[in-house]
Formats: structure tokens, C-alpha cells, sequence
């Protein structure tokens, strides 16, 4: 299955909050949903769903318009609830049943999923008497409970121990693994890179990168090196750099224990390495610069953007 | 479709689940039963004696008590003040303070020290309330000064109470509703539909606006369609409201059947209503309770948080209380055009246009103009609240004013 957005507009009260937005998603791979708050994920996601219409653009599947009411959608809302004083059972029942899904079957399914989240023994308690990861596993479990084929993800480990948070991740890969059609979204970028081979970055309301994880990373790094020097610190390596390596590369960036170089055009990185070693530069580490996605983020959705 | 069954069978269920439910059909049922049987129960306490066919008009009756008479003067005859008296015990006092001793040693329940042919002293250990000793001694001098005056003119007085007695008869011939008789049943089913809709009106707000408080609305609305939703509520709503109705019409209507005779069959009017005004009170007061059940719940949906629900609700909850007090008005004046015009408006003709219908006179041209414009209303109301509900769930922060929520409707989705 292959779903995608195609330049979604929408306005409220002739406010436009999405600008063309656009991205795709395929089943089997995982795609990373991000943006600062406010950016239009949710607005997105509504979209998608059908909870409101967009002024223009479109939602094909396969090709197909995409009618939401045709698949079963699994999701997984950042601001969540369930009803407090019902019964776990009761109500995650209630919600398969509104998902098309009859009795037995969602009552077949919520054994599974309880017991698959270690949360079986609370299936005849009140919500509200459970502790707060608790909840958030009934939380989950009312996303998969009707088998669905597209999963939309959250901040699914808000809230989560490392204990649940491990069994949230094997749960993810083995939707994935399941060729579902899973949109993961969440801050927490270790996890994004973990389950999500695509990106789309989203920033005022429109997508302001997308496109492979990895071909992004790559293009992210292209001519730019990490150095770290033993016994200085990264404003001293800059310095140096400055002073002895001027022709071959200009500062990037300073980070936290190394600096990120950029080759001046028509270097190569054998040069710069000859270049190092003529300086009797004491290398601690040189090795190709693969910024991190919290770097990528931060790029294109931070203040500076 | 089959969203809105699974909408209408969970909130059912939750609804006649619930404790409040359940507690306040028991409790009303107990006060109705209790209440039935007040006769039966006053019966058992007073002891089981010949009195006790003679229904209510005799439980309350004071002729078993015991007074004490002086009269020194002989002005009373005594054979004529125990003809007065026929089931009471009568102790002739030797003097004044004999008197005050029966009464305060409580071997007398009041004692009467006459006078003069026109006056008397009262005695009682302690007034209350309720003492009409003196009226029935007040009647008992009245008749024998009367009595006395009219012997001393050489009148019969006998022929002369004869002519004063004379009771005029009349005959009533109603030709339309016997709006006395049905004021009754009338009042109680006017209450009945005022205090569904002000307690369910209550519920389905809170319903509403708990789901986005807990913020489950925010899987209901990718879960089933919005309109399925409100719909679901406020049907289900109002089916527990019926059921609750239909049991303690039904608790009442049998435990008066086994008591109806205890009361002397002086309730009838009460539980005898003829099926036209029953039909006309399902058809007006189902189509109204959900009219405002809508408006309700549509305001649930501009609250963020349940506290904010009671200030939400206060433009509607006054006109429907304004409107309770034109149909109470209307009751007492049923060719006021007051309560004509009401019977045609929306907001007030379930209440009105039932009154009309069972005390006064009404055409059928009337009644179905009424209910036409009435479930039109409802119909548009509730796609509005629908559109409404849709819109608000998804805002969140102050209370969305109700001239913006308006706007809502002129929205296309």
C-alpha cells in the first residue's frame, strides 16, 4: 500500500495553517512525522482521517482516492483519554465496535493485545485505577485492537518506563514488519531514527524536508568531517583548523567534545587528511560527518529556519 | 448507521448503569409507594378500629377527644351539647378550677367555661396549629343563642334554621374540558417533563464536555462520525429518561390500584387520564425534551472543562424556566393569549399546547400546526447542535461563546 498527501491546503476562519503539504507513506516502512508544535501534524492527521475536509489537495491511495471509513486505522492521538470510570474492557470494546469490528473478535483481540503489553490483569478495572504507563498501554491496545492496517503513532512513549518503552519498540517493528502502514510521530528523535526509514519535517504548516532517512543524512554530510584532537578543546581545534588548515576546510560547527568541518570546493578528503598529519596534529578521531536527526530538525524547523 | 446503534447501546447502558440512575429510580419509587400508602400507614398506627372505612376525610377527624364544660349559668342545655358532640366524652366541671385541673392533669383535652349566652373561656394545656376547638364551639353557641333569641320572639326556630339551611344545587354541564378534574394530572405530567429535561439536560452536558475534558473525544471523532455520536447520546438520553418515567408511572399506577380504596378514591383524578392527553403528552413532550436535550448537548461541546457547563447553560436553562412559568400561568388562565401564542413557539409549545389539549379548547388544525413547527425545530436543532458538537469538540480553551458558535452552522466541513 502506498499512501500520499498531495499539496494539502486548509484554512480556518481564513487563516491558512497548511501550506501545500505533501509527503507519502508506504506500507512496510515506517515514516517519521516531525515538527515543532504547532507546525500542522495533528491538522495533518485530522485531515487524514477525515475529521475535517482540506480546502484543496489530495489523499490517494494506490492511486485511489483515499476513503478513511475503507481501512482500519489504528491512532494513536498525542492528547489522549479514555473514559476514567469505565472498565478497560468495556470501552476498548466499544471502540472496536465502532471501528467495524464485532464482539468476538474485539474481545479475542483485547485478550491478545493485554496480554501482549502485560497489562491482562487489569482488564475488568476502572481506567482511572491504573497507573499512568498503564493507561498508556490500554492506550495502545485500543489502537491495534481492531488489526488495523494503517497505524498513526503519537508520542506512543510518553509517559513509558525503559521496560514498556522496549516492549512498545518490539510491538512497532513487528508492525512494520507486518507491512502495515505505520506514521510515527514523536520529539524523542532516537526513537524516529530507530523505526523510520523516511522522514518529513514539517514547519508552519508546511513540509520543509522529505524524503529517505538516510539519503537526507548523506546529503546532510556531504563534505563535512568531524575532528577531534587529543588534549583540546573544540574552540582550540577550531582555532588550529583556522590557522593551519584554512585552505583546505572552513569551520561548520562546534559541538559539545568535536568540530564539524566543511572542504573548501575542490578538496578531497585524502588532502585534508595529508594536510593534518603534515601539521603533526595529534588526531583523536576523523571520520565523515553524519549529522544526527535531532540536527537535521533543528536546521530546518528551528529559529533560525 | 451502525455507528449510531453501537453509540445508542453504550451510552444506554452507561446511562441506566449509573448509580445516580439507579438510586434516583429507587428512591423516587419509595417516596411514591410510601406516599400511596400514607392512609394504610396512619390507619396502623391509630389502631384498628371502625373508623377505618371511612377513608381519609375521618383519619384526621378530632371527635374522639374529651372536653371539659362549666356552666354555672345553665345556658347550655346539656342533652343539646352532646347532640353537638355525638362521638365525644363531655365531663361536666364542678367549677372553674375542677376545670383547669382536668385540662392541665391532660384527663381533658380542652375545656369550654361558659360565660354568657354569647361568650366563653377556652382552656388548653397548649395551642398548637391545628386547634379548631373553638370554631366547633363557636358553632355550637352560635346555634343556641340563635336558638334562644328566636323562642323568646315565639319563632320556630327549628323552621327558621330549616330555611337557612336550604342548600342551592346545581348541575354542571361541561361541554369542554373539565379543567378543574384535569388540572391535576396535568400539573404532574407539566412537572414530569420539567424535571427530565433540566436533569438530562444537565447529564448530556456533562457528557459532552467530559469527553473533551479527558480528551477521549479525541479518538471518538477519528472513531465514528460526529453526528452518529450526538445522536446516539441524546436518543439514548432520552430512552433512560422514558424507561425511568414509564417504571414509576407504573409504580404509582399499581400501588395505587391496591390502595385506592384507603384513599376513598379521591386520587382518580390523578391516575385516570384519558389516552388522548397521554398520546398528546408522548408526542409533545418526546419532540420537546429532545429539542432541548440538542441545544444541551451542542453546549456541552463549547466547554472545555465540566466546571465551565453550569455558566454555558444559564441563557438556556433561564428561558426554559421562563417557559415552565407562562404554561404554570397558562394553567390558571387557559383563554389568555399569553399562553395561545406560547403554544405555537417552540421553545414553550410542548409544555403549552399539552395544557391546551387536556384543560382547554383547542382544534386539531391547531394541534398538528404546533407539532409540525415543534418537530420541524427539533429536526433543524438537532442537525445544528450536530454541526455545533462536530465543531467544539475539537476546540479547546475558554468556553466558545455561543454567537461564535453560531457561526459554526454557516461553515461547510
Amino acid at each position: 500500500m502506498k499512501l500520499e498527501i498531495k499539496d494539502i491546503h486548509k484554512s480556518f476562519d481564513g487563516n491558512e495553517v497548511l501550506h501545500g503539504v505533501h509527503f507519502s507513506v508506504e506500507s512496510g516502512k515506517a515514516l517519521g512525522l516531525l515538527g515543532r508544535n504547532g507546525a500542522g501534524k495533528t491538522t495533518t492527521i485530522r485531515i487524514l482521517m477525515d475529521v475535517f475536509k482540506a480546502n484543496s489537495g489530495s489523499i490517494t491511495m494506490d492511486g485511489k482516492p483515499f476513503h478513511p471509513k475503507e481501512y482500519k486505522i489504528g491512532y494513536l492521538p498525542e492528547e489522549r483519554g479514555l473514559y476514567p470510570k469505565k472498565k478497560v474492557r468495556e470501552q476498548l470494546i466499544y471502540l472496536a465496535q465502532l471501528r467495524g469490528v464485532s464482539y468476538k473478535e474485539a474481545s479475542d483481540s483485547l485478550k491478545h493485545w493485554l496480554k501482549r503489553l502485560g497489562i491482562e490483569e487489569y482488564e475488568n478495572r476502572r481506567l482511572d485505577t491504573l497507573s499512568k504507563g498503564n493507561q498508556q498501554k490500554v492506550q495502545l491496545a485500543q489502537t491495534l485492537l481492531a488489526d488495523p492496517d494503517i497505524v498513526i503513532l503519537d508520542e506512543p512513549f510518553s509517559g513509558l518506563d525503559p521496560v514498556n518503552s522496549q516492549i512498545l519498540k518490539d510491538v512497532v517493528l513487528e508492525l512494520i514488519q507486518d507491512h502495515k502502514l505505520v506514521i510515527f510521530s514523536s520529539h524523542q528523535m532516537s526513537y524516529v531514527e530507530e523505526f523510520c526509514e523516511d522522514i518529513a519535517i514539517m514547519n508552519h504548516g508546511s513540509i520543509v524536508l522529505n524524503g529517505g532517512l538516510k539519503e537526507i543524512k548523506r546529503s546532510y554530510g556531504q563534505n563535512r568531517l568531524v575532528l577531534q584532537l587529543a588534549g583540546k578543546t573544540p574552540e582550540a581545534t577550531a582555532d588550529i583548523c583556522r590557522q593551519e588548515l584554512l585552505s583546505y576546510v572552513s569551520v561548520y560547527e562546534k559541538q559539545k567534545d568535536r568540530v564539524i568541518l566543511e572542504l573548501q570546493e575542490g578538496r578531497t578528503k585524502t588532502e585534508l587528511l595529508a594536510a593534518i598529519v603534515k601539521a603533526k596534529l595529534d588526531v583523536e578521531a576523523f571520520m565523515d560527518y553524519e549529522p544526527s536527526l535531532t540536527d537535521i530538525f533543528v536546521w530546518k524547523a528551528g529559529d533560525e529556519a | 448507521m451502525k455507528q449510531f446503534f453501537t453509540v445508542l447501546r453504550f451510552e444506554l447502558l452507561s446511562m441506566i448503569r449509573a448509580k445516580s440512575y439507579v438510586v434516583s429510580t429507587v428512591i423516587i419509587s419509595l417516596i411514591i409507594v410510601i406516599g400511596l400508602n400514607v392512609p394504610n400507614i396512619i390507619h396502623a398506627f391509630n389502631g384498628d378500629d371502625s373508623k377505618q372505612e371511612d377513608g381519609i376525610g375521618d383519619v384526621f377527624s378530632d371527635e374522639k377527644a374529651t372536653y371539659a364544660v362549666y356552666d354555672e349559668k345553665g345556658i347550655m342545655n346539656a342533652k343539646d351539647l352532646k347532640a353537638y358532640f355525638p362521638n365525644t366524652k363531655l365531663l361536666q366541671a364542678k367549677d372553674t378550677s375542677d376545670m383547669k385541673k382536668l385540662v392541665e392533669n391532660e384527663k381533658a383535652d380542652a375545656g369550654f367555661e361558659i360565660t354568657s349566652l354569647t361568650s366563653y373561656d377556652y382552656y388548653v394545656k397548649n395551642t398548637s396549629m391545628y386547634d379548631s376547638n373553638t370554631q366547633l364551639f363557636d358553632q355550637v353557641m352560635t346555634q343556641n343563642y340563635r336558638l334562644s333569641q328566636f323562642r323568646e320572639m315565639n319563632i320556630d326556630g327549628n323552621k327558621v334554621n330549616q330555611i337557612l339551611s336550604t342548600q342551592i344545587t346545581h348541575e354542571e354541564k361541561i361541554l369542554g374540558k373539565d379543567g378543574v378534574k384535569n388540572y391535576a394530572y396535568t400539573y404532574v405530567l407539566i412537572m414530569v417533563i420539567y424535571m427530565m429535561i433540566i436533569m438530562h439536560g444537565q447529564q448530556i452536558s456533562m457528557n459532552v464536555a467530559s469527553e473533551k475534558s479527558n480528551r477521549s473525544i479525541e479518538i471518538l471523532v477519528t472513531s465514528v462520525d460526529s453526528n452518529a455520536l450526538i445522536f446516539g447520546k441524546v436518543i439514548a438520553g432520552a430512552l433512560a429518561g422514558i424507561c425511568q418515567v414509564a417504571f414509576l408511572l407504573a409504580v404509582g399506577g399499581i400501588t395505587y390500584s391496591m390502595t385506592a380504596a384507603s384513599w376513598g378514591n379521591a386520587l382518580d383524578m390523578l391516575f385516570h387520564i384519558p389516552p388522548q392527553v397521554l398520546l398528546s403528552f408522548a408526542a409533545f413532550g418526546i419532540v420537546g425534551y429532545f429539542f432541548y436535550i440538542f441545544i444541551y448537548g451542542a453546549l456541552g461541546a463549547l466547554v472545555s472543562r465540566t466546571e465551565d457547563i453550569g455558566s454555558a447553560a444559564t441563557p438556556i436553562t433561564i428561558v426554559f424556566v421562563i417557559v415552565f412559568f407562562v404554561t404554570f400561568i397558562g394553567m390558571n388562565d387557559m383563554g389568555g393569549s399569553m399562553v395561545k401564542i406560547a403554544s405555537f413557539i417552540p421553545f414553550s409549545s410542548f409544555m403549552t399546547m399539552f395544557v391546551r389539549i387536556s384543560m382547554g379548547t383547542v382544534t386539531l388544525i391547531e394541534i398538528l400546526v404546533s407539532f409540525i413547527i415543534l418537530l420541524a425545530s427539533t429536526i433543524l436543532v438537532g442537525f445544528g447542535a450536530a454541526k455545533i458538537y462536530r465543531k467544539g469538540t475539537l476546540m479547546y480553551g475558554n468556553t466558545i461563546k455561543f454567537k461564535n458558535a453560531l457561526k459554526f452552522l454557516k461553515h461547510k466541513d
